[in-house]
């Protein structure tokens, strides 16, 4: 793949918590502009790895790591971590929108919480634009001064997404966000991703197979905190190259 | 009826008078307090200072204010102490500091109040040559700021850490997070929790009477001594005079009125709270 196609590239990422190493120099270049699953059985370093793009994985106590994450060419060592979280930003498992905010509060959560003043008008332009985008504008004008925690689940994670990205950040990391919505909230949140990744580099945590398969266009395959394999997603499917891709995929591991 | 059943009823009958026991211990004490006290309550009661020796009537308005001014002086002066305590253990969990700042809060609480009074005389009363009620409030300042810390630590436990970790990826500095998340998602449990403090200091007695000592006089300046309802209480109730007696039930049921008015406050915040996370 050529250098310019490439959003984020790590170099032989390791991780302990405490003793525990659970990634084992883990090197991959992840294209801009597509959607990347992280996909593996459960315990096999998938969240942990997204968590150190951002450097969220040091909020567990014990927690370090060593390896070299550029984003865009840019060491992010070499950034103060805000900036690196403004350039990276993060979904979560379960939809977290703060209960104190109301709905457009929400939106604008980032652009608070790092202290960044905003006009009322351009407040208002990046609540409509962003909402618009991750198709809840409709649904929720009329709710934009409720409650963020008054919505439905699907709904609150759509939320979630749009306040990660009203920061307009380059890369978003979905950590299993559809884990906890029911079917119809899911494919709304997949479909979604086809059009965001016309805007951002996506890389989507998953462990259902089936959810790879349809939203991803390239895949990344982890076990027992090692990257075992790394392709366009069709190409791993048809023709897994590692063995224990190739057992993952015909159901040999949860 | 055989053994097991015979074993159970005695059990289940020992719960259920130990749990009646204790409504009929506050029964008794808040019917007792009701009847003695609402005899004697009248308009100049809770309007006039004492009468002067030998002359009947009279109120104990000026208890009424240094209680208000005692105890929210201390408030305070410990909310800011016990908040910042707390939210440092919280956010230190598992540090040896935050350890240790823990059992000296819960050390701090288990100190007899009279220890505290004697602590205020000390070093305040003697210090600057005067009872005043600040030494008062002080005092009590000392008691308000373990039990606001701990409460304070464990509401802030409770905020759900990916709230935390949602501002974090934001971009949130800590202090940012702790301020525009991890309080503004307690504030309503932290509120209860300075109103459940101020409902225990209001009601103590032993640090007053080193320090606030009491006065007949309604007064409004915290470097003089100041009466407050527990203080008056305590010298009208071991006084000789059966209408200074009678004053202390109406006293009484003045002050139990009042923390049971700051407790149920209390209670009903932390409900909404619980309403808030379900």
């Amino acid at each position: 793949m050529e250098e310019s196609l490439i959003a984020l590239e790590t170099q032989k990422i390791n991780a302990w918590f405490g003793k525990d190493q659970v990634l084992f120099e883990v090197s991959v270049r992840i294209p801009r502009q597509r959607v990347t699953a992280i996909m593996g059985p459960s315990g096999c370093g998938k969240t942990t790895f997204v968590r150190t793009l951002n450097g969220l994985h040091l909020m567990t106590p014990g927690a370090r790591s060593s390896g070299t994450i550029l984003l865009e060419g840019v060491d992010t060592s070499t950034m103060d971590v805000v900036d690196v979280r403004k350039h990276i930003g993060m979904v979560f498992q379960r939809p977290n929108p703060f209960p104190t905010m109301t709905v457009y509060e929400n939106v604008l959560a980032g652009y608070r919480l790092t202290g960044q003043r905003l006009s009322r008008e351009q407040a208002d332009e990046i609540v409509e634009k962003t909402l618009t985008k991750v198709g809840l504008w409709g649904e929720v004008q009329e709710k934009l001064f409720k409650a963020g925690t008054s919505l439905s689940g699907g709904q609150q994670q759509r939320l979630c997404i749009a306040r990660t990205i009203a920061m307009e950040p380059a890369v978003v990391l979905f950590d299993e966000p559809t884990s906890a919505l029911d079917p119809k909230s899911t494919a709304i949140i997949e479909d979604l991703l086809s059009t965001l990744k016309a805007d951002y580099t996506i890389l989507f945590v998953t462990h259902g197979l089936q959810q790879a398969a349809r939203i991803s266009d390239y895949v990344a395959f982890f076990m027992m905190g090692e990257l075992v394999e790394f392709g366009e997603t069709k190409r791993v499917f048809v023709g897994p190259q590692d063995k224990r891709t190739e057992d993952y995929l015909s159901g040999k591991y949860g | 009826m055989t053994r097991r059943t015979f074993k159970n009823n005695v059990m289940g009958l020992l719960v259920a008078a130990s749990a009646g026991l204790l409504i009929a211990v506050l029964a008794v004490i808040l019917w007792h307090i009701f009847i003695s006290g609402i005899r004697y309550l009248n308009w100049d009661f809770f309007t006039k200072a004492p009468a002067p020796m030998g002359e009947s009537g009279g109120g104990v308005f000026n208890a009424i204010v240094g209680t208000f001014l005692i105890t929210f002086v201390a408030a305070a002066i410990g909310t800011p102490f016990g908040i910042f305590a707390g939210i440092y253990v919280s956010e230190h969990r598992g540090q040896r500091f935050a350890d240790i700042v823990r059992l000296c809060a819960d050390a701090l609480q288990g100190v007899p109040s009279i220890v505290i009074g004697i602590f205020g005389y000390t070093f305040l009363v003697v210090r600057f040559r005067s009872y005043s009620a600040l030494s008062a409030s002080i005092a009590l300042a000392f008691m308000f700021v373990p039990t606001t810390a701990r409460v304070t630590e464990e509401v802030l436990n409770l905020v759900p850490s990916g709230l935390k970790e949602a501002a974090y990826a934001l971009g949130a500095r800590p202090s940012s997070v702790v301020w525009n998340v991890s309080i503004k998602t307690a504030a309503s449990g932290i509120t209860s929790g300075l109103m459940t403090s101020m409902a225990r200091v209001a009601g103590e007695t032993a640090p007053l009477l080193f320090t606030a000592f009491g006065s007949r006089y309604i007064e409004w300046n915290m470097l003089r001594p100041m009466s407050a309802l527990p203080l008056q209480i305590y010298i009208y109730a071991s006084s000789p005079y059966p209408a200074l007696q009678q004053q202390a039930w109406s006293a009484a049921f003045v002050l139990v009125l009042l923390i049971l008015l700051l407790q149920y406050g209390a209670k009903h915040l932390i409900a909404r709270v619980l309403r808030v996370k379900a």
